[in-house]
């Protein structure tokens, strides 16, 4: 039983044989996976969503000296729950000429987004919900279409300033896009692959940050600026930073339509950390130092699966960082950032990554 | 080159920015939030921090410094010091009969402080002082001069209550907090003499009922 804590695709395939033994029509097994799968999913994302919350209030106490939350429970870990409980019980308030349905289904298409992506990321060797051979490229076009959320929500509430903080943020996220989308198709096109299974399995020898040296390093950094801009967060949250435009584009939503909006965003931070430790750090592969067997067993001793959150849980804490000391950058200078620097740099990396490829200078080759 | 020396200089400001900020995240002891009120006993207030006005005493002859010269009056910018003084009448001097202040309007600003010429005011450390009745926040703050206890009053429209037989007692200074000279605010209007001359900072005004 222990082992297939560690051996997870082992206990995928039992779990798969188990279903086709008791009940003789594949179809009927196949609604119980995906059911199943979206109720662990589901549940998953709930209550990360409400432990991401509370980490990001305390973690940003911290980083300011103070406290956060700490009479809701012992260190205010139920605060969360007393928040949600407050978000569902509030009122929600329809503005007058606002465009009922796209109002309403806005922020469903910016939470449908990013739940989607996360049944493409991979927890643990068989712990896949979907596993495409496209799924990189499948998750960055999934997670997309969030900016269609953003843009109607902003339109159908009847408001000048939602509106101008929706096309604030449009512009802003179909720009980093670009930027995020070249770095990691520099390191692309050191695995071959944008199978997520696949991206993970090449870096037995070694995880990409360090393997595709100056590369490697370099596109690590774009894509964690990248995708910071991605998610709205400080540097870039111009779009909905509180003294700004009030709220942006969700200045006139409350109660649930503001949670599905609130939580969306964190969804959002989780899936481009996800994305970024399977892609640099080696998702769910341990770190082995060749040659150090008593090392390598200790860190095998951990399962694959809390490598990965250890992994998602350390970049989290990175973005976190940054949103806690850096000032906040005006539209013009984010998006004249965006095309005037990051995007030339992100191509010349992508240049030299091919370069390094062709040659065959890196590490474990 | 330019922009490469920028870039890198760009890098070190931000690299040391999240160095400053990890130094915070790390010392637990270096965090500025106290938890009150369960930390009453052990309060400590910071020493220029603004709390309820008082009246400084001399510490030998245990007189308050003031000399109702009225600079504090004429420097409070919303009325919030209203000063009664008469003559002695063996010396001839003017002493203070009453130093009304009116913790309702007060803003903390500290301003009569600053312009008290002969050090007879401080803003004190007392910070609980919530009441249940809105007529107990006009205070008079010379509560033990002996003269002014002394000297009959007439009532005028009186703007303190009497003891309502429901008031909780008022709440005891925390421990930590430095001891303040005792201005509890009921006692009945003492008002002054004929002869007495009335401060205010401009027109008598009636206390909000």
């Amino acid at each position: 039983m222990v082992n297939y804590l560690y051996q997870t695709d082992q206990l995928i395939a039992a779990m798969n044989a188990w279903l086709h033994q008791h009940i003789g029509n594949i179809w009927v097994v196949e609604a119980i996976k995906i059911a199943a799968a979206t109720a662990t999913l589901a549940g998953l994302v709930s209550v990360m969503a409400m432990v991401l919350v509370w980490v990001e209030r305390k973690v940003a106490a911290h980083f300011q000296q103070r406290l956060g939350p700490m009479r809701v429970g012992p260190h205010g870990i139920f605060q969360t729950v007393a928040d949600s409980l407050k978000l569902m019980a509030k009122e929600s308030i329809t503005p007058r000429d606002a465009d009922e349905l796209i109002y309403t289904l806005a922020p469903l298409i910016c939470f449908a987004s990013a739940f989607v992506s996360v049944g493409f990321l991979p927890f643990a060797p068989g712990l896949q919900a979907v596993n495409v051979n496209v799924g990189l490229l499948f998750i960055l076009g999934v997670s997309s279409m969030g900016v269609l959320g953003i843009l109607a929500a902003g339109w159908s509430s009847n408001n000048k300033w939602s509106l101008l903080g929706a096309m604030r943020a449009g512009a802003q996220i179909i720009s980093y896009e670009l930027s995020a989308g070249l770095a990691l198709l520099s390191v692309v096109v050191f695995m071959g692959t944008i199978d997520f299974q696949e991206i993970v399995k090449s870096q037995q020898a070694g995880w990409w940050i360090w393997r595709a040296h100056g590369v490697g390093v370099l596109a690590f950094v774009i894509y964690t600026i990248a995708s910071t801009a991605e998610c709205n967060r400080t540097p870039f949250d111009i779009v909905e930073a509180e003294s700004e435009l009030t709220a942006g584009f969700h200045t006139e939503y409350s109660s649930m339509k503001f949670a599905m909006f609130f939580l969306a965003e964190f969804l959002n931070v989780f899936i481009v950390c996800a994305i970024s430790a399977t892609v640099f750090f080696g998702g769910w592969m341990p770190f082995h130092i060749g040659g150090f067997e008593p090392l390598n067993r200790l860190f095998d001793l951990i399962p694959p699966w809390l490598w990965f959150f250890g992994k998602v849980t350390a970049l989290i804490y990175l973005v976190m960082w940054f949103r806690w000391t850096f000032p906040r950058l005006r539209v013009d200078q984010l998006i004249r950032f965006e095309w005037k620097y990051l995007m030339p740099l992100s191509l010349l990396n992508l240049a030299a990554g091919a370069v390094v490829v062709t040659t065959g200078w890196y590490f474990f080759r | 080159m330019n922009i490469i020396r920028k870039t890198w200089a760009a890098v070190k400001g931000l690299l040391s920015g999240m160095k400053l900020t990890l130094g915070y995240f790390v010392r637990f002891d270096k965090v500025i939030t106290q938890q009150y009120p369960e930390n009453r006993d052990t309060l400590k207030i910071p020493q220029r921090s603004r709390g309820r006005l008082e009246l400084i005493r001399d510490p030998e002859t245990g007189e308050y410094e003031c000399t109702t010269c009225g600079i504090c009056v004429k420097a409070c910018p919303n009325n919030s010091i209203a000063i009664e003084k008469d003559r002695d009448p063996v010396t001839k001097k003017w002493r203070l009969s009453k130093y009304e202040y009116r913790l309702d309007r007060c803003t903390f600003c500290g301003l009569c402080v600053q312009s008290c010429k002969f050090t007879a005011l401080r803003m004190g450390q007392q910070f609980e002082t919530a009441v249940f009745n809105r007529d107990e926040l006009v205070q008079i703050l010379n509560q033990d001069n002996p003269v002014a206890a002394a000297t009959p009053q007439v009532g005028e429209g009186g703007s303190k209550a009497e003891e309502s037989p429901n008031k909780p007692p008022p709440l005891s200074p925390a421990p930590g907090i430095a001891p303040t000279p005792a201005a509890s605010s009921t006692a009945a209007a003492p008002e002054t003499a004929p002869s007495s001359t009335h401060l205010t900072g401009k027109s008598p005004d009636q206390p909000l009922e």
